[in-house]
Order: C-alpha cells, then structure tokens, then sequence
C-alpha cells in the first residue's frame, strides 16, 4: 500500500497578533492547538477525525492541506494535493462565475488547460448555465457555495478534505453534491473527514483518529476508535 | 513557475475588470485622476504662489504618475499578503504572488497612461529623440525598486501590522523630496545629498528629462533604484520563503 498521509507526533503553535518592535516578547504569547498528533493513512483510505470542540480538528485539516506547517515533529503528503470541498473564499465579485471558476481552479494549484477542460463539467455540476456569465456580487450564498464547491469536486484534489458538511446548497443540491462525495469515496479516492455525527464517520470512513485537546487518543479502525470515544463521552457526562 | 506566472496573470486581469467594471469611464479615469492632482497643484504653485517651472503642467504630470505608481505599489504591495489572510487560511497559496499581483496591477495602470501620453505627445509634434530608447530601462528599474520594497515590506507586515500606518505616512513625506512639485536643480547645495541619493527623485527627474526635453537619464540614480530593488528583493523573497505556512498561523 503506498502511504498519503504521514503526522509524526505533530504540534502546531498558533502565537498571538500584534506583537510590536517595542515588545518583541509578545510573539511568544498564543497557544499550542495541537500537541501531539501521530496517524499514518494509506491512499485509497478515508479517515474520519473525531474529538470534541476546539480539539484540533480543522488545525489538523489545515496541515494536511500544506496551508499551515507544523510547529514542532513532521507533516508528510508524499507529493498529494488536497483541499477542503465547501470553499467559498477566493472569489471576485464583479467577475463573472465563470471567470471566478478560472480564478478558483488556479489558486487551487490547477492548471489552466486542465481548468479549461472541466469547464462545462463544472458548470453543469453546478446547475448555474443561466448565471454562470453574470458577475458572482448577483449570487444567493447558496449559488456561491454550489460554484465553489463544483469546482473543487470537479477538479478534485488527490486528497479530499471535508470539513463537518458533506454538501451545499439547497435540499436538493445537498442531497446530490453528498451523493456525489459518497460515490467518490466509495471508490479509491483518498480523503479526510471532520463530523461529529457517528453515522457519518461509521458509513463513509474505514479509520477513524479521535483528538482530545490536541493529543491524538486513538487511531485504528472507524468503529473500535468511535466505541472509545463515545465511552471517553458518556464517562465525562457522569462524572 | 508557469503556473504562478498564469495566476498573477489572471488575478491582474479580475483586478482591472472590477476597478472598471462599475464606472461609467473606467479606463478614462486612469489619466484623468492624475491630470486633475496636477491642475490642483498647478493652481495652488503657478497661479496663486507663481512659482513653478517651464512648462508646468505637463511638468507635473509626468511627476505624478511616475510618483503614483510608486506609492501604489508600495502601499497596496506592503499589505498585500495580511489583505489576503482571509484567502490562504482556507487554501494554501504561495505567499509571494500578493505583492506580484498588487505591483503588477499599479504597473499594468502606469503604463496604459504612459502610453497615453507618449500618444498625445506625438499628436502634438513633440520631438522624439534618441534617447527615448532608455525609458524601457527606466521602467525596468523603478518597477524593480517598487517590487523590492513591496515584496520587504509585505513579508514582514503581517506580524506588524502598525507597518501600514508607518508606511503611509513615510510616503506622504518621501512625496515633497522626490521632486515631484518641483526641479531639483532648485535645490540648494546644502540640501544636495537629500535629492542626490534619493531613488524616487532620481527616477522622477530622469523621467522628466527623457520625456519632456529629451535627454539622457541619471544612469546612477537608476543603478541606485536598480540595485536597491534587488536587495530589497532578496531580502523580502527569503523572508516569505521561509514564513509561507507561517503567516497563516497567525491570530487564527
């Protein structure tokens, strides 16, 4: 099996802003988000990351997606890029959904030529023809959410991240864009994903990660991982 | 490498659409902003101080734009990295194309106007001589000092964000001796060295000199823009080189 993700006892520091020339001490003020987090995965599986709020989840996510490097042990992607599916950041207003999807596609790290060639893929996955040529300010949040995130599935990433919503949109664009994610992880698609909701990481994810405050608890099959986590839960509730 | 060429490319382009986009004389705006700060100043120094040099008007209006240009680019430069936090938080993007874009976008609007004005000056009978063939060079060297600075200022702002206030009133005073209301040759000897080893000021007079009378441009004070551009650079690229999954770390 050919390895995709690698953490080795991983901490990242995330120090605090407006630190000043007069007070150079002030950038070692901040917290460490994560502490120690090791997990291996291999490509083709589908990990689930479980914990409670503020465990580290999304820090975690953003390391694996290279957006942040680790503050102390090592991050390794073997050459894989990723990014999160529900983007909605990066767009120009007055440009048109089009252009935006250009414009979306190369800050992803894709090629022009390869953008060009998913165009009318992602234009159709959008369900957007009709507006797809008019300036993105003129879209609901619901259009920008179902642009962006056409985009991104279309022109996926080796490594799907997915950060607690499987889809976007409306009642029926949700239904689909979360049965097009289920279908491409049914297949040998690499990915990561965030839920608190147990149904979710039991159905679609084979290893499970649990964090707790930063520490990695737990590693291993989805359903060993889930039973102690939802223990560690109930035994916190009682006490 | 071409990829990040096509992604500034592109994001230049998005710039200059939704800077037009909403106006009724997009482009027109382009020269005429510059021509009504130059008509303000000429009021103010030829009519109302009678002050001012030969040919005033247009003695301004090369200043200005020359001078726009450069303050764009390091003002929209030095932010540009901490503007787009909102951008590389979500998706990793090499740091170093912000400052491109925000330079690139000033230069691409410096030039259209430029082009504008060699346009006119040639309607009108204006005389090219040989040494038009430097301004070429000359545009080389002050993009290569404004990028330099950009690309410094912008590597360390983010963990400095008071930089912006700093850098804002340092080019509301780098205005007055950068000669852009006046001739260096008026001067005083005393107060030489404020001018003489001053980039902006150099590259504003040897503009003038191409463009309105013709003549050979300060090779020194253009290898003085040239090499403090790179310097700056360098120093500006390896800061952002090793801070590029740094800055998203910051205040998160």
């Amino acid at each position: 099996m050919e390895k995709a993700i690698t953490f080795q006892n991983v901490g990242v520091f995330y120090p605090k802003q407006g630190w000043s020339i007069l007070r150079p001490k002030k950038i070692q003020e901040g917290y460490w988000a994560l502490k120690d987090i090791s997990f291996e995965i291999n490509q083709g599986d589908n990990l689930g990351i479980i914990g409670n709020n503020g465990a580290g989840k999304s820090t975690t996510l953003a390391l694996i997606s290279q957006i942040i490097s680790p503050s102390k042990g090592s991050v390794a992607t073997y050459g894989h890029r990723s990014a999160l599916l529900s983007i909605n950041a990066g767009f120009s207003q007055s440009l048109s959904g089009r252009k935006n999807i250009i414009l979306l596609g190369l800050s992803l790290g894709i090629s022009k030529k390869v953008i060009l060639e998913g165009m009318s893929e992602i234009i159709s996955f959008s369900e957007l023809e009709e507006f797809i040529d008019e300036p993105v300010e003129t879209y609901s949040s619901g259009m920008k959410a179902r642009l962006g995130f056409s985009t991104a599935m279309v022109l996926h990433p080796d490594i799907l991240l997915i950060d607690e919503v499987l889809g976007v949109g409306d009642r029926n664009f949700k239904k689909k864009s979360s049965e097009a994610i289920k279908q491409k992880l049914r297949g040998n698609t690499t990915a990561v994903i965030v839920s608190h909701s147990e149904q979710t990481i039991l159905e679609l994810t084979n290893k499970a990660l649990w964090i707790e405050k930063g520490v990695s608890m737990a590693f291993g099959d989805s359903k060993k991982v889930m039973e102690e986590y939802i223990a560690f839960c109930e035994k916190k509730t009682k006490a | 490498m071409k990829h990040l060429f096509d992604l500034v490319l592109f994001n230049i382009g998005a710039k200059l659409e939704e800077d037009t986009k909403h106006k009724y004389i997009g482009y027109v705006w382009f020269v005429l902003e510059p021509l009504l700060s130059a008509l303000v100043y000429y009021v103010v120094f030829k009519l109302i101080l009678h002050h001012g040099e030969e040919n005033y008007i247009v003695f301004l209006f090369v200043g200005i734009i020359s001078w726009k240009w450069f303050s764009n680019c390091v003002s929209s430069g030095a932010n540009s990295i901490f503007a787009n936090r909102g951008l590389y938080k979500k998706i990793y993007i090499p740091k170093i194309i912000f400052p491109w874009i925000e330079v690139g976008y000033s230069t691409v609007k410096f030039l259209i106007v430029f082009a504008a004005i060699l346009v006119v000056f040639r309607i009108s009978g204006h005389p090219f001589t040989i040494n038009y063939a430097y301004l070429p060079f000359l545009v080389f060297c002050q993009f290569a000092f404004s990028i330099g600075l950009a690309v410094f200022l912008a590597a360390i702002l983010p963990y400095f964000v008071d930089l912006k206030i700093i850098i804002g009133f340092f080019l509301k005073l780098y205005f007055y001796p950068s000669g852009v209301l006046f001739n260096l040759k008026r001067v005083p000897d005393k107060y030489r060295w404020i001018v003489d080893y001053n980039p902006m000021a150099q590259g504003i007079e040897s503009i003038r000199n191409i463009v309105i009378k013709g003549e050979a441009p300060n090779m020194q004070g253009l290898l003085l823009m040239l090499g403090l551009g790179i310097a700056f650079y360098l120093a500006g690229y390896l800061i952002v080189s090793r801070l590029d999954k740094a800055y998203a770390k910051i205040g998160v």
